[in-house]
């Protein structure tokens, strides 16, 4: 019954669309992300989804059941939000003992799941605190605990980490996760920031501007993008022009790309002819010293960043634009400096290539 | 699954009131509606017509003609111009540098000083004008030692006398206003003036004065307001002097060939006039909204003994001529006497008398507060939450209808409720629920304004947890929202409660014998010459004010004297 369905959802604001025509759905569960820019509608499909706002078009389903006119606290929900939200008026046992009672718990059974939920995020020593002046970190586990012990058959969090420092949101967001999977609860995943996107979750939808780009796996989202909105959302995409045309030699799939004065051969998913946008990935391009294939160009390094683990290139190419490319050198091996000229070998079948809007898919690695 | 085709564009009007879900405060909202149609509205439309009917019942403009040609009518009308506006200026000149002191300086007893500043503007009406009498009337105890010295001065009574009486009643609100601008002023801006050489006179006047003038006029709008609507102090110090509101009043009540119809036409009037000073006063506001961001407030100024104790003094002589009359009020409560002539020493004589006498009337006056005030929390926190919570084109219109009775003088409310309610389809004229009524209708707005300020700063999210939790909204509301927005209503709610307990002007329109309250009583008492009775009830009020506001005080820190 956990799984939710979303038929053509579209929610106004005046005349805006805020989610436009959201068509898809979630499995039993899954621990679901929901990422995008700020503003591109992110909390208002969450929101509607948890009741607080009304979808004028589509339906809902929660399982096989059409949620539309079901208000809020008849949802069987649990909501962590980015301000804690809290009740400050009382103690942090009272607080996760909220939703029980409201459900017309005895009182043995609610001390029993309040403590163990507490266990949980680790917070039992903190049970009879009134939790004002706790922290950060403290109340959002107070929160999670909350959501959690009314075993709701949807778990939502609009950007719940996004108040906390660095450090502690990696180390919550793993237990997030880690509780998410013990307790197979289907979750829905508010967040902007991609990296922890694509460390949590089973899947993730990338909106913009109120449309659904891409739903997808973090692996299939990262390597795959669907469109030039989501190569550049996620991680960091070099995009450059280049041409496509119809290769006479051989099956009509294949094509031949000019790219930055090179001449190269791939096999499209279909036929196209004109102007193309790849997106390549830092990672995707090799650098040297010497020219090492007839396919290789000539850049110049503009700035260099140590990074520890790898350094970061910005390279000017010979149209002038800038690459940035990423390099692992091995212990031994120099850095290039600052003005040097280099050669970038671009692993070209590895990159994925757009039509010249930037929508659809003409070429990427591996299956379609 | 079934694919829909997507309708183009955006829902209409219709489609999106058909999506809304009825939940408690879509009742709340229904509810409210229904309140302010038939007490606010209503009352209102009814006067409005009541003013064009003539004698015999038909329609007529001749109210209105009679106005402008009788001079007895419009004199009144310029009477009270004359003498509201010079109250306001007074007040000004008062409140102005006394809240500059006691903002910017540490003078001494500031406390002291501030509690004495609001009791007088709490004080029971037409106290001061009464006060003012003993000790300056013709008989009077000042007039009384001065013409001894061989000095003689003009008395309180006439419009002079109105004028001070008001302006020593009503500069609390330049001075809470100011107080309240001066302390959140951004003193960055005071001090670019003066590293830019001006002198600090003329630093005043162009940057700190400037700056809180929007607020300095709010405050100047209640004073002329509150002077304008004022029923008592003219009636007691005008002799003959008249004003609008005593003219309605006595159009409205004249055994000899009163006229109603004539009494909604000076409400009308004063009505319209109200109106047009409150939109001028936002008007004005408007063009020269500075918004502050208050970075850096102002420090409080450590000052040597000796000009300490000097602005000490300064400060303490307005407050403490303010409060004289109630102090007078409450020595004379206990001045032994026998019948009304007052003996030497001391006794219990008048309040044995009160009640012994008016039981009823202090009994009435508590019973229809207390019930008000319940009434008033509880509508005004939910009319609140629709205002913060539920903006919409519905509730917006609640904004702006409740708040009219906040310019409705207490006479003009009294008459409209009287002839909307002593006809059928509804009779309520001379039961307590009229009173109770006007009561909430026309103190409400002081506990919407406080539970709107504090739901702002309230967060919405605290409330959407609980609903998430499988709260309903309404079990929501009171388990939440409400509870934490309990102290900051009250420092409204006291408001609402303590000139509910004084209200005068729309009482002595409504009451009728049984439903006598305190005030009327004084009223009656003062106008037979009972002045031990009166005072012994006026302090029986003042009592009541002083105690809620120190109990409003401990429990709320220090918000609840703040206003
Ligand atoms: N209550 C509202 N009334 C009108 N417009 C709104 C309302 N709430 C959001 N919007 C608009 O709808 C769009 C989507 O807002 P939403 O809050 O869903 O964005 P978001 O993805 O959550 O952004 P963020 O990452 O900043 O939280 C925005 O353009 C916003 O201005
Ligand atoms: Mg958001």
């Amino acid at each position: 019954m956990s799984s939710v369905v979303f038929n053509h959802v579209t929610k106004y604001f005046g005349e805006n669309k805020a989610v436009n025509d959201a068509h898809f759905s979630i499995e039993e569960g899954e621990f679901f992300t929901l990422l995008g820019p700020s503003g591109c509608g992110k909390t208002t499909l969450l929101r509607t989804i948890a009741g607080f706002y009304r979808n004028e078009e589509g339906d809902i389903y929660f399982g096989d059941r059409v949620i539309n006119d079901v208000p809020t606290h008849e949802r069987n929900i649990g909501m962590v939000f980015q301000n804690y939200a809290i009740f400050p008026h009382l103690s942090v046992f009272d607080n996760v003992a909220y939703g029980l009672r409201a459900r017309k718990m005895g009182k043995k059974e609610i001390e029993t799941k309040v403590m163990e939920a507490l266990e949980m995020v680790e917070l039992s020593h903190l049970r009879d605190r009134i939790p004002s002046n706790m922290s950060g970190g403290q109340q959002q586990r107070i929160a999670l605990a909350r959501a959690i012990v009314i075993r709701p058959a949807l778990l939502l969090m609009d950007e719940p980490l996004s108040n906390l420092d660095a450090k502690l949101r990696v180390k919550m967001r793993t237990d997030i996760r880690q509780l998410q999977k013990e307790l197979n609860i289907t979750t829905i995943y508010v967040t902007h920031d991609q990296e922890e996107a694509l460390a949590v979750s089973d899947r993730i939808a990338v909106l913009n501007e109120g449309v659904i780009q891409q739903i997808a796996t973090p692996q299939q989202i990262y390597q795959y993008p669907h469109n030039r909105f989501v190569a550049n959302f996620i991680g960091t995409s070099n995009f450059v022009e280049g041409s496509c045309e119809k290769d006479p030699d051989s099956s009509e799939h294949a094509g031949i790309i000019q790219l930055l004065g090179t001449t190269r051969k791939l096999s499209l998913h279909k036929p196209y002819e004109g102007k193309v946008v790849f997106a390549i990935r830092p990672e995707q391009v090799h650098l040297s010293g010497e020219p090492a294939s007839n396919h290789t160009v000539q850049g110049t390094v503009k700035s260099v960043s140590f990074l520890g683990d790898k350094v970061s290139y910005l390279i000017t190419l010979p149209d002038g634009s800038v690459m940035d490319v990423h390099d692992y050198p091995g212990k031994s091996q120099h850095l290039f400096r600052e003005k040097q000229s280099l050669f970038l070998d671009i692993q070209l079948e590895r990159t994925v290539m757009y039509d010249s809007t930037g929508q659809e898919v003409i070429y990427h690695a591996g299956e379609a | 699954m079934l694919a829909r085709p997507n309708p183009a564009g955006a829902p209409t009007v219709k489609q999106r009131l058909l999506l809304t879900r009825w939940d408690f405060w879509t009742f709340v909202t229904f509810c409210v509606y229904i309140f302010m149609l038939a007490f606010i509205v209503y009352p209102l439309v009814s006067l409005f017509f009541n003013s064009f009917v003539s004698k015999d019942g038909g329609f007529t403009l001749q109210n209105y003609l009679n106005f402008f040609k009788v001079k007895y009518y419009h004199q009144a009308l310029l009477n009270s111009f004359l003498v509201s506006s010079l109250a306001t200026v007074l007040a000004i000149l008062i409140g102005t540098p006394l809240a500059y002191i006691a903002t910017r300086y540490d003078i001494k007893f500031k406390g002291l000083m501030r509690l004495m500043v609001i009791m007088s503007l709490l004080s029971p009406p037409f106290i001061g004008a009464y006060s003012w009498i003993l000790l300056m009337g013709n008989n009077g105890f000042i007039t009384k030692f001065i013409r001894e010295l061989g000095i003689q001065i003009p008395s309180i009574y006439g419009w002079h006398g109105i004028v001070i009486v008001f302006a020593l009643q009503f500069y609390p609100h330049i001075f809470l206003y100011v107080s309240g601008a001066l302390k959140t002023i951004d003193t960055s801006l005071e001090e670019a003036s003066e590293s830019l050489g001006m002198t600090a006179w003329r630093r005043l006047r162009t940057v700190t004065l400037p700056l809180i003038f929007p607020t300095l006029s709010a405050g100047a709008l209640m004073v002329f307001m509150a002077s304008f609507a004022d029923f008592g102090t003219p009636m007691l110090l005008g002799q003959g002097y008249k004003v609008l509101p005593i003219l309605a009043y006595e159009q409205f009540v004249s055994e000899m060939g009163g006229n109603p119809a004539m009494a909604s036409t000076l409400s009308v009037i004063m009505i319209f006039f109200s109106t047009i000073i409150l939109f001028s006063q936002r008007y004005f506001v408007s063009r020269k909204n500075y918004s502050m961001t208050g970075m850096r407030t102002p420090v409080v100024k450590k000052l040597k003994p000796m000009p300490k104790v000097l602005l000490t003094v300064l400060v303490f002589i307005p407050a403490s001529i303010s409060i004289l009359p109630q102090l007078t009020v409450l020595v004379t409560s206990f001045l032994a006497k026998s019948g009304p002539v007052f003996h030497r020493g001391f006794s219990l004589d008048s309040y044995k008398e009160i009640f012994f006498r008016v039981p009823k009337a202090i009994l009435n006056t508590y019973s229809y507060s207390v019930l008000s005030i319940i009434i008033m929390v509880i509508a005004g926190m939910l009319i609140a939450y629709l205002l913060v919570r539920r903006k919409n084109k519905l509730t917006a219109f609640i904004d702006g209808i409740v708040m009219i009775p906040y310019i409705m003088p207490g006479t003009v409310l009294g008459i409209s409720l009287i002839i909307a309610f002593n006809k059928p389809p509804i009779v309520l004229t001379g039961t307590w629920v009229i009173l109770v009524i006007a009561y909430v209708v026309r103190k409400i707005p002081y506990t919407i304004r406080s539970s709107t300020a504090v739901l702002h700063q309230l967060d919405r999210s605290v409330e959407e947890a609980s609903v998430s939790l499988g709260v309903p909204p309404m079990k929501t509301f009171f388990k939440t929202t409400g509870r934490l927005m309990a102290p900051g209503v009250m420092s409204g709610a006291i408001l609402s409660w303590i000139t509910t307990i004084n209200e005068l002007s729309s009482t002595l329109v409504l009451y009728y014998g049984a439903t006598a309250t305190i005030s009327v009583t004084i009223y009656s008492e003062v106008f037979t010459s009972n002045y031990g009775t009166g005072a012994a009830l006026a302090s029986i009020l003042t009592l009541t004010t002083l105690v809620s506001l120190l109990i409003a005080n401990k429990l709320s820190g220090s918000r609840g004297l703040s206003l």
